[in-house]
């Protein structure tokens, strides 16, 4: 889109706006009640868009049920529910009312017709599980159990607290999602806000932030499961017992779960693992398909609500090494209907799959007010979706059944039926089942298709009854089927307190020859704490690692580092010589002990020289003075040869000095021949070494390589802060010279931003020098920055700024980044607004304007001009924020907003951004004893640093003890974000962003693999000297010095080529424009690349010309793959769209690479 | 008005008070304010009601308040109570500042069992944290009682409770010697609540701890007789005790609300309008206390 030719910005001067404008707001009240729908369940599900042949039927709906959180079936098939009409806060005065609701389909027609309350008086019940003769719930801060029902109302007589001490700082995080495991433990989640201190008669349970309980009621054994996610409201296990997440606020879909691993935001987590569909909207509830009724290709599909999008999403998983791959299908059921808030589903007795269905028009209460009159305190809907002509399964008899008919139903085609005829056997009791599960077991006909699986639900059941059977356990780990040896080999882990052993078990298991095993082999022998499992532990590295074992061996080795590594350092273990293992080992204990017993092993000679990338800068990250000297040494004498270690080297010892202050014994010489090194990685550590080193004798170096022409941008500001940070007067002295007139601009930004961290007022007044003579404006953004970023830096420019004139484009950028500051300092914003001529627009609205220009939106403001706005690079909208997983991530990703957020809430973020901030994107305003000031949302904290990401998506790491203080901060999206739109402009944004995931308004980004996230060229002369010479196929050569910039596709998924730019190659070919993106193949195979239109296309592979056609399946290896796609500006003006797909029969296993 | 004996078990089985003072720690002034610290079996004790029954009755004359601040998983340091401030000393000055606010006039103070899982090692470091916590809380004036924990059990997770008590003694033993040095009273609950359990299998309820270690009902209902002495109670008594427990949970969502994160947190700046709310508890507690007062009266003038 030309920008020349949009109409010039009026900037949104909401004070002149005439006062009719204002008139709106009477009319507030009606839009707000607008969004109520009609409450008539029948209109609900006429609106339903329901998968190709299946069918919804209403089980119940109020007044049977109000606001159902989450259910459960029991064995007789009576369908639990958690129901809260106190959320989100009691009331003073107001009784804890809340209840568990028993619905009951006595006849089997598929609809319900008799409510009991099993129990009331709960405060936001979250979750439940019936069992043990009565039915486990989240109460607060307490986990209690109710049972024995009174005969004639049916209620619940006894209370008894089982576990208390769970935190409830946010009523949508606290305990939540019980589910029971395959072998009978109950598992329950809490998210991110909440801290729970649980006392045990095995210590006192600790878990900070989101997580996943493992709770034993038999032996009140309670474990923490996973650590991790924001909303970790759907768990799951799959016929074999491997393990599903989705998260309510996390994005990335399906989650893997890996026994004991730490996921996004964990508290205390140095390395995570992430879910298998990055750029999702946010799940509750989750269930894996199972059973008869359903057809084929839906058995072990994983079921989750995007309650958001109002859509009830089918994902496929299948195995990819050792876990699992996950790509999104049609919808199970899809609506526009604003109060279907689907959160929670599951399988029920007869083989139909059931739907809570929350009803609600407002979800969250972060952001909406507690006592928002739109939130319903009173509906409430179970939705039951079936196959068309397909029969239901016969609702089992379990509860009245014979021990021997129950163990039958252990070969049941549904996982329902198992699990409940498991919870039966369970509470009939040990002594009742084990005789007669014994004789079950030796009676399985080991040629019968389900022997494998029967023989594991026996192990299960065995666990259930918290009886090892060793002999079993043996068996089921040689059994032919891998998934049944991973399940076995996790059940050995949960038997290690019991017989201790069985460790040896897992031994020859270890190289397993499928991965998933070796995986689960690897966790559970974590749980026994001994150095000896860890030696075994690190057999696994004979073998492929992929990212899941990699993180698993890591974990575990991690975990055991406090058994192993005195041993090591004893020298009675040495992982079997193997330098690999131990390199890998000692990397994954991360501690300075490891250091000298690693030293010990390079200095004799048993680790090879090949290592060195390795060991070396594990050596600078960790070791002492003596031994931060050998790897200087060391460092030195690579630096020509192996550029790569040297840097690596180098840029540890740098951060060995600024986070902990150690540094080699002796460093004198040397550094300042680095800095005249030929490889420029070297150079720039070197550089940065220089500074942190404060090595006074490099200081001429560090002058020439600021002032050298050809060094680019970044190794000059490097320099620049070396030189400051020297901290002697001469170099002081040096950098206000170099800062001064006279020098080139290239020179004296980097100059004059260093300075301010050493003379401020001086760096003040040269820089206001600098503002009146620079002739691009963005040059100046790091050094406005390294104002706002110090402590009084801000204050310092101001009092540089009084009484100067600014050219306005310059004085609009400081205020920019002054308000990006976290901590805006207004007298530097009123400095540059007077310096600049600038009009001061308007800041506070209140909550009439807000409506008034909420219903102005929905009536006059435009979805597709809204979307042109929204992509345009100076609305930064997409620097921040992803649609479906293409943009930044400093912001919430907005895929589904407009079907979770009302309007007002979004007029009311756009204009005031500090007014409502979801959660995980508040900031931190951290000031460090350097006098830095680093705002940015928390990415994580652990080993002793802070990392923040700051609004310009860097990552920044702060040693905790460097933490002056640390202040909660507000969004990192300035106010004022919106002031450059036009009033028309701005309802146009309102408007996309209110219909944005909105089923069937055109901007729901579609379920598909589409690629939304490409890069295309820069043009500049390094681009045409390169096209020059290799014509168009440069641009696809790996690694030719190409300038690449985002692009992303509108919504819909097609990418307009006139946000690409047009370039001639050579004068012999016609102009094209060029567009990349990358797949992450985790394993080789073909997979499909879907272009419906291929006119003007010219495909590569890395590099590898691709016969271009609308289905093309090309062999992809393992890793990141770049297919770059050339178009002929001539012959093509549609946009471009490319659709990954999977080829029938091909192990491959891809996804598209998203982000910014 | 029909006298019932319910606590009848109790009666039968008490054991005579012996503090290492003289004076009954739990007959109290006029007006006293009574303030109990400590982990989950303080904290649950809000829930069941029975020792701030007994409490009551026998100090039925006096105008006697009791605010519960027991947080489950709690030590000495306030650990439990960090919320978002994980591993600072936050947590410690809530559990103060707190107390402080409230003004109590006795302070009973009952930590140590989960500290006892680091076994001898980490009873220094509990005597420090303890004395801390103390000398934190003085400026009150307050009458300091300590109070051990009560002994573990053998349970369905705890086959044998043996190393667990022998750990717990010796906490139990730094407690008490607290208390002997700064000449406070001690409540030795250990000591007491296993006579009591040596004594139960002829008469005693069937089922003192849920887990081995945590309370029932019974075992709130027996304990209440080893702190304070047995009362005759009158079918009213239940219901004052109902009172007690609403009155409690009323208090509970005055000092640690659901929500804090919005209410108060860092995202107060989204829901903190709300946060007005959470004070109109207080005249709530009042209210309810006031009722409990009126009963309490009512009962011993119709004895």
């Amino acid at each position: 889109m030309p920008r020349q030719s949009l109409p010039r910005r009026v900037l949104l001067h909401f004070l002149l706006f005439p006062a009719s404008f204002f008139l709106a707001a009477s009319s507030a009240q009606a839009q707000r009640n607008a969004t109520i729908p009609d409450p008539d369940p029948e209109i609900e599900r006429k609106s339903f868009i329901v998968a190709d042949g299946f069918e919804v039927n209403l089980y119940a709906a109020d007044p049977l049920l109000a606001k159902p959180i989450q259910m459960n079936f029991d064995p007789q098939g009576r369908l639990w529910v958690a129901s809260s009409e106190v959320y989100p806060q009691i009331k003073p005065g107001q009784a804890a009312s809340d209840k568990v609701l028993i619905l009951e389909d006595a006849d089997g027609d598929g609809k319900a017709e008799k409510t009991t309350v099993f129990a009331d008086g709960l405060l936001i019940p979250t979750g439940l599980a019936p069992g043990d003769g009565g039915v486990y719930v989240a109460d607060s801060t307490d986990l209690v159990h109710f049972s024995d029902p009174d005969p004639k109302t049916g209620k619940a007589r006894k209370k008894r607290i089982v576990l208390s001490g769970f935190g409830t700082e946010d009523t949508h995080h606290i305990i939540h999602t019980f589910r029971w495991g395959p072998e009978c433990a109950l598992y329950f989640s809490q998210s991110i806000y909440i801290h729970s201190h649980i006392e045990t008669p095995h210590g006192v349970r600790r878990l900070n932030a989101g997580g996943i309980w493992q709770f034993r009621p038999e032996n009140d054994r309670l474990e923490v499961f996973a650590r991790g996610w924001v909303n970790s409201w759907g768990t799951r296990f799959d016929k074999w017992g491997a393990t599903f997440a989705t998260d309510g606020a996390g994005g990335e879909g399906i989650n893997y779960v890996v026994p004991g691993a730490y996921y996004a935001t964990a508290y205390g987590a140095t390395r995570i693992l992430n879910g298998l569909n990055p750029g999702s909207p946010k799940d509750c509830g989750l269930e894996v398909i199972s059973g008869r009724h359903f057809p084929d290709d839906w058995q072990g599909n994983l079921i989750t609500n995007d309650f958001r999008g109002h859509r009830v999403c089918r994902y496929v998983v299948k195995p990819d090494g050792s876990g699992f791959s996950s790509q999104e299908k049609q919808e199970v059921i899809k609506t526009t209907h604003a109060a279907f808030r689907p959160i929670d589903v599951t399988m029920g007795p007869d083989g139909a799959l059931y739907i809570a269905d929350w009803y609600n028009p407002i979800i969250q209460h972060g952001e909406v007010d507690f006592r928002d009159e739109r939130r319903d305190k009173t509906h409430g809907r179970i939705w039951r979706v079936t196959a068309k002509n397909r029969p239901l399964v016969e609702r089992p008899k379990l509860v009245g059944a014979t021990v021997k008919e129950l163990l039958e139903q252990l070969k049941s085609p549904e996982e329902w039926t198992r699990l409940q005829a498991k919870r039966v056997l369970k509470e009939r009791g040990a002594k009742e089942v084990l005789p007669e599960l014994a004789t079950w077991v030796s009676r399985l006909d080991p040629k019968s298709p389900g022997y494998e699986h029967a023989r594991l639900e026996a192990l299960w059941m065995y666990h259930a009854l918290n009886t090892p059977d060793v002999k079993l356990l043996g068996a089921v780990l040689d059994s032919p089927e891998p998934n049944a040896r991973a399940a076995a080999a996790r059940i050995t882990g949960d038997w290690a307190g019991q017989i201790p052993q069985v460790a040896q078990l897992l031994a020859p298991s270890v190289l397993d020859d499928d991965p998933r095993v070796r995986l689960e082999v690897v966790r559970a022998l974590a749980k026994f704490n001994t150095w000896a499992v860890a030696e075994t532990a690190a057999i696994a590295l004979e073998k492929p690692v992929d990212k899941w074992l990699d993180y698993a061996i890591w974990l575990t080795l991690r975990e055991l580092a406090p058994v192993w590594l005195p041993e090591l350092k004893a020298g009675k273990i040495d992982f079997g010589g193997d330098p690999k293992k131990i390199v890998f080992a000692l990397q994954a204990a991360g501690s300075g002990d490891v250091v000298k017993p690693l030293l010990d092993l390079w200095t004799a000679g048993k680790i090879g020289r090949d290592r060195a990338d390795a060991v070396l800068p594990m050596v600078a990250q960790l070791g002492g003075p003596a031994e931060l000297q050998i790897a200087w040494n060391e460092a030195v004498q690579l630096a020509e040869k192996h550029p790569g270690t040297a840097t690596a080297i180098l840029a540890a010892l740098d951060q060995s000095a600024r986070q902990r202050n150690a540094k080699p014994t002796n460093h004198r010489d040397s550094v300042a021949k680095l800095i005249a090194s030929t490889n420029a990685d070297v150079r720039l550590a070197a550089v940065k070494l220089a500074g942190a080193w404060k090595e006074s004798a490099s200081l001429p170096e560090l002058v020439k390589s600021l002032e050298a022409n050809d060094n680019p941008v970044s190794l000059r500001f490097a320099s620049a802060e070396s030189l400051a940070n020297l901290g002697t007067p001469d170099s002081t002295k040096t950098l206000i010279g170099l800062g001064a007139a006279g020098k080139l601009n290239a020179v004296r930004i980097p100059a004059v931003a260093a300075l301010a961290s050493v003379d401020t007022p001086t760096a003040a007044k040269l820089a206001v020098e600098l503002f009146a003579v620079s002739e691009s404006p963005a040059e100046l953004d790091p050094l406005f920055t390294a104002f706002t970023q110090r402590k009084n830096g801000a204050a310092e420019l101001a009092k540089a700024l009084a009484g100067k004139k600014l050219p306005a484009d310059i004085a609009k950028i400081g205020v920019r980044i002054a308000k990006a500051a976290g901590q805006p300092d207004q007298s530097l914003v009123n400095a540059l607004t007077a310096a600049g001529g600038l009009t001061a627009p308007k800041r506070d609205f209140t909550k009439a304007e807000i409506d008034a220009f909420t219903a102005e939106a929905v009536k006059l403001g435009d979805a597709a001009r809204g979307e042109l706005i929204y992509r345009r690079a100076d609305a930064n909208c997409m620097k921040c924020h992803a649609i479906a997983g293409a943009g930044g991530i400093v912001g919430p990703d907005f895929t589904s907003i407009g079907a979770s957020a009302q309007p007002d809430y979004l007029v009311e973020s756009l204009l005031l951004p500090n007014a409502k901030i979801k959660e995980g994107f508040n900031s931190y305003i951290v000031a460090t004893v350097d006098g830095k000031v680093v705002t940015g949302t928390k990415v994580r904290e652990a080993n002793g640093q802070l990392v923040l990401r700051d609004a310009e998506d860097r990552e920044i790491v702060i040693p905790l003890a460097d933490i002056e203080s640390r202040k909660d901060g507000k969004s990192l999206m300035p106010d004022g974000t919106t002031d450059s739109l036009t009033k028309q402009e701005f309802l146009d944004v309102v408007k996309f962003l209110s219909v944005l995931g909105k089923v069937d308004s055109g901007y729901a980004a579609s379920a598909g693999r589409v690629v939304r996230r490409w890069e295309t060229v820069q043009l500049n002369p390094a681009l045409f000297t390169l096209t020059n010479r290799d014509r168009i196929a440069a641009v696809a050569k790996p690694g030719a010095a190409i300038n690449w910039v985002p692009a992303y596709s509108t919504v819909s998924g097609n990418l307009p080529l006139t946000d690409l730019p047009s370039f001639q190659p050579h004068r012999t070919q016609p102009p094209y424009r060029v567009a990349r993106f990358q797949l992450d193949v985790t394993t080789a195979g073909k997979v499909k690349l879907l272009v419906p239109d291929t006119t003007g296309l010219t495909i590569w592979v890395d590099g590898a010309p691709l016969d271009v056609a609308k289905e093309m399946t090309p062999d992809l290896k393992a890793g990141v793959r770049t297919i770059t796609v050339a178009i002929n500006t001539e012959q093509r003006q549609i946009p471009l769209r490319v659709e990954l797909d999977e080829v029938s029969g091909s192990p491959a296993r891809a996804r598209i690479v998203g982000g910014k | 008005m029909t006298l019932s004996r319910f606590a009848v078990g109790v009666v039968l089985l008490l054991v005579p008070l012996s503090p290492t003072s003289a004076a009954d720690p739990f007959t109290f002034q006029n007006g006293d304010r009574v303030v109990f610290l400590g982990s989950t079996l303080i904290e649950r004790e809000q829930k069941y009601g029975y020792w701030e029954l007994l409490l009551t009755l026998k100090n039925h004359d006096k105008n006697v308040t009791f605010r519960n601040l027991g947080w489950s998983g709690d030590t000495v340091d306030g650990i439990a109570r960090c919320a978002f401030e994980v591993g600072s000393n936050k947590g410690f000055e809530r559990m103060v500042d707190l107390t402080k606010e409230l003004k109590p006039t006795v302070i009973v103070i009952c930590f140590g069992q989960n500290e006892s899982f680091d076994g001898a090692a980490g009873v220094e470091k509990f005597t420090k944290g303890l004395d801390k916590l103390i000398d934190a809380v003085a400026v009150t004036k307050a009458r300091i009682v300590l109070m051990s924990p009560t002994p573990f059990e053998k349970g369905a997770g705890l086959s044998d409770p043996k190393p667990r008590n022998a750990d717990l003694a010796i906490y139990r033993d730094a407690i008490k010697s607290v208390a002997e040095k700064r000449k406070l009273e001690f409540v030795d609950l250990f000591e007491r609540v296993k006579l009591w359990d040596l004594a139960r299998d002829s008469a005693g309820p069937a089922n003192l701890t849920e887990n081995g270690v945590h309370l029932t009902d019974d075992g709130y209902r027996a304990t209440a007789s080893q702190v304070v002495a047995p009362t005759v109670l009158t079918s009213d008594a239940d219901a004052i005790r109902q009172k007690i427990i609403e009155k409690n949970q009323l208090f509970f969502h005055r000092w640690r609300p659901q929500n804090q994160t919005y209410l108060f947190g860092f995202r107060k700046h989204e829901q903190g309008q709300n946060a007005k709310e959470i004070v109109e508890f207080d005249p709530l507690v009042a209210a309810s206390e006031a009722e409990i007062q009126e009963r309490v009266k009512q009962v011993k003038s119709d004895k």
